[in-house]
């Protein structure tokens, strides 16, 4: 077992990352660039090394320096999280090369499933079920354009070296394709450093709906059931449960043998998702491999009681997998909000900055995977994600009124979150009665969702006060000597300052 | 303390009249009435509200044993003081609530203006990575006016009504903070 590793990664997955290995009694070893240096990841490692400025190609994607941290610190392997490098095969070549155990697949497996069109092609070629689209980069505009016609609107235009929602454009009609394909480029090129795009048909209402995959350096590979991933704003996974309401025993072992079936043909091992979409009559086809720990992963972990990072870890240190398929039993059911740095009443708008108060859930059932803490300003160059809230319960209601719950004691000032349009998509009917698609969430929104209810007068009044006691505690503050002189008759500065006349001059009002 | 209120909830506008007495410290009521009671009026109707600052801008607000836990904040763009609405979330609703002194109300609202000149201002942070329209084009309300990049994705940013772009301040390439001047529509 390795004594120490590097985690090539910030924020709440590296902090995960480094949980399991204090469990394990695995030394760790924090990367930062220089805006993060006050970052949680940094103060929870137990060694921690610049490795340069904040543009995520002077430090988190900049190879050679993590390889130089991790010689420096001795680090025997090195964990990427997801995102950054962690499907960039390139870097496990350069970890083989520079003698660190990259914990992830094999190079070869993240080559045929980390390009999307390549991981397509091979699965059309073994007969297995894919979205109807393109199984190569489109060269130009008119190129993709003329494809796009051929499979019919509405397309997806997607970065082939893509994920996590960007370089992802849907274009419902001919006129929306030039902009959306320069932006799609665009997206892909500042995300990625690739500009390749590629089309897909886009499905009428469709779930999503992925697979866990598990494999041993040995030749087993097994699955871990599924994980319903369908609420999505932007192509961003922004609620996911396990398991799915809509899988039933026999569709999981369909999927899930389908899953196995593509994780032996790329020659996969470690951990890996499949995922899927899953039309209205459970006809399921595959959409991409993401070869690393996913965001979402903890739903799988309370669900099936396994702790995913310690078996990638185990696996890359060369053990045997202690699980057969048989022994994978999953138990009630898990919900994950992540909860995100941006305004919901404000068209979801990125809101970094200083996070003046922070008050966390905690109770029964309640677990919270955070790379944030009160005090601590989130900067604006790198992910919106906060911390992700997950709960489990002995079933799907239970487990949602303890997130309800949860959501409820969860107070973030200073910036705003995306916990208020959780609560009401909590509360909607549909994701109650568990109707999901990857649409649902835009048709919510656009129903409302976030429109403000009737207001309720004894709120009403509680608002009053809080405010006009809010403006009498900053104006005390603000002017501590009360002057003799009415603020109506100042003039200048004060006004200037502060339009808003002084207590005493309120009083005869 | 009296106050002219005007409280926003969704589509929602309506005006109070609002006074806010501290009630007296040290008296013979202070072992029973702890000092923190306040005694408002809205719209004439008296009640005692036993408030605490829990944390800066939350307060823990009881009326007759009623339990209230209420944020207030500015709006991104917003100036401080007391001349811009704050944002006072209370459970699950936000209410805007713009206060005046009585003798000062002015009836501006704080919504969407119809006429004359409104500044577009950047509701966060970020890089401006495209301009889409240019110097006196007419523009309808929801067009695209520009796309701003923050915590790695692109927003675009769209005109609240129709008009004429009068001026553009933004440039592209170059970076803005939360309430930077945009554009300006006429």
């Amino acid at each position: 077992m390795f004594r120490k590793i590097l985690i090539a990664n910030r924020g709440e997955i590296a902090v995960r990352v480094m949980r399991t290995c204090r469990e394990l009694g695995i030394g760790t070893v924090g990367v930062y660039s220089e805006v993060d240096r006050k970052s949680l990841h940094v103060r929870y490692a137990d060694e921690a090394f610049c490795i340069g400025p904040a543009p995520s190609t002077e430090s988190y994607l900049h190879i050679e320096r993590i390889l130089a941290a991790a010689k420096r610190s001795g680090a025997e392997a090195i964990h990427p999280g997801y995102g950054f490098l962690a499907e960039n095969p390139g870097f496990a070549r350069a970890c083989a090369d520079a003698g660190v155990v990259f914990i992830g697949p094999p190079v070869s497996a993240m080559e045929l499933m980390g390009s999307k069109t390549s991981a397509r092609h091979a699965l059309i070629q073994a007969g297995l079920p894919v979205v109807p689209g393109t199984d190569r980069h489109l060269e130009s505009l008119d190129e993709t354009h003329r494809v796009a016609e051929g499979i019919g609107y509405p397309v997806m235009l997607k970065a082939s070296a893509g994920g996590g929602g960007k370089g992802l454009r849907l274009v419902r009609s001919a006129a929306e394709f030039e902009s959306a394909y320069h932006t799609a480029r665009s997206e892909a090129q500042n995300a990625f450093g690739d500009p390749a795009v590629y089309l897909e048909k886009y499905l009428d209402r469709p779930r999503h709906i992925e697979i866990q995959i598990l494999g041993d350096r040995h030749g087993r590979l097994i699955h871990l059931g599924e994980r319903e991933c369908s609420l999505q704003r932007r192509h961003q996974k922004l609620l996911e449960e396990c398991p799915s309401a809509f899988v039933d025993g026999e569709l999981r072992q369909r999927m899930g043998e389908t899953a196995v079936r593509i994780g032996k043909l790329a020659g996969y091992w470690n951990a890996g998702t499949v995922e899927f979409l899953v039309d209205q009559s459970r006809n399921f086809y595959f959409l991409e491999v993401n070869a690393r720990l996913q965001v979402e992963h903890p739903v799988t972990e309370l669900v099936l009681g396994i702790d995913l990072v310690k078996e990638q870890i185990q696996i890359a240190a060369g053990e045997r997998l202690m699980w057969r398929q048989e022994d994978v039993r999953m138990r009630g059911a898990a919900i994950e909000c992540r909860v995100y740095a941006e305004d919901p009443s404000n068209n979801f708008f990125p809101s970094p900055g200083y996070i003046s108060r922070l008050q966390v859930p905690a109770g029964p059932g309640v677990r919270r995977d955070s790379g944030v803490y009160e005090g601590w300003t989130v900067p604006l160059e790198y992910d919106p994600l906060l911390s992700k809230v997950s709960v489990w319960g002995t079933a799907r209601a239970e487990a949602i009124a303890r997130m309800r719950r949860a959501l409820g004691e969860y107070e973030v000032l200073g910036i705003k979150t995306n916990i208020p349009f959780f609560r009401r998509l909590l509360e909607h009917p549909d994701f109650a009665a568990g109707r999901l698609d990857t649409g649902l969430i835009d048709r919510v929104l656009a129903a409302g969702l976030m429109e403000e209810e009737p207001p309720s007068p004894e709120e009403e009044r509680v608002a009053a006060l809080a405010a006009a006691l809010h403006v009498r505690g900053r104006q005390e503050k603000r002017i501590p000597a009360p002057a003799a002189a009415s603020a109506w008759k100042s003039t200048g500065r004060d006004a200037a300052v502060n339009r808003w006349p002084r207590r005493e001059g309120w009083r005869n009002g | 303390m009296k106050l002219a209120i005007r409280i926003h909830s969704g589509s929602k506008t309506s005006d109070h009249e609002f006074e806010l007495t501290e009630t007296m410290e040290g008296t013979s009521g202070a072992a029973t009435r702890p000092s923190s009671t306040s005694k408002i009026s809205f719209d004439g109707e008296t009640l005692l509200a036993d408030r605490e600052e829990i944390a800066p801008g939350v307060y823990s607000i009881l009326i007759d044993g009623r339990s209230y836990e209420a944020q207030v904040s500015k709006r991104a763009g917003d100036s401080e003081g007391a001349s811009s609405p704050y944002v006072v979330t209370v459970g699950l609703r936000n209410y805007l609530v713009e206060l005046r002194d009585p003798r000062r109300w002015k009836r501006d609202g704080s919504g969407v203006r119809e006429q004359g000149p409104q500044e577009i201002v950047a509701p966060m942070p970020g890089k401006i990575v495209r301009v889409l329209v240019s110097r006196n084009q007419e523009v309808t309300a929801g067009q695209g006016l520009l796309v701003i990049e923050a915590m790695k994705m692109q927003n675009e940013i769209r005109a609240p009504r129709a008009g004429r772009v009068e001026r553009i301040y933004a440039q592209e390439g170059t970076g803005v903070e939360a309430g930077f001047r945009l554009i300006r529509i006429a």
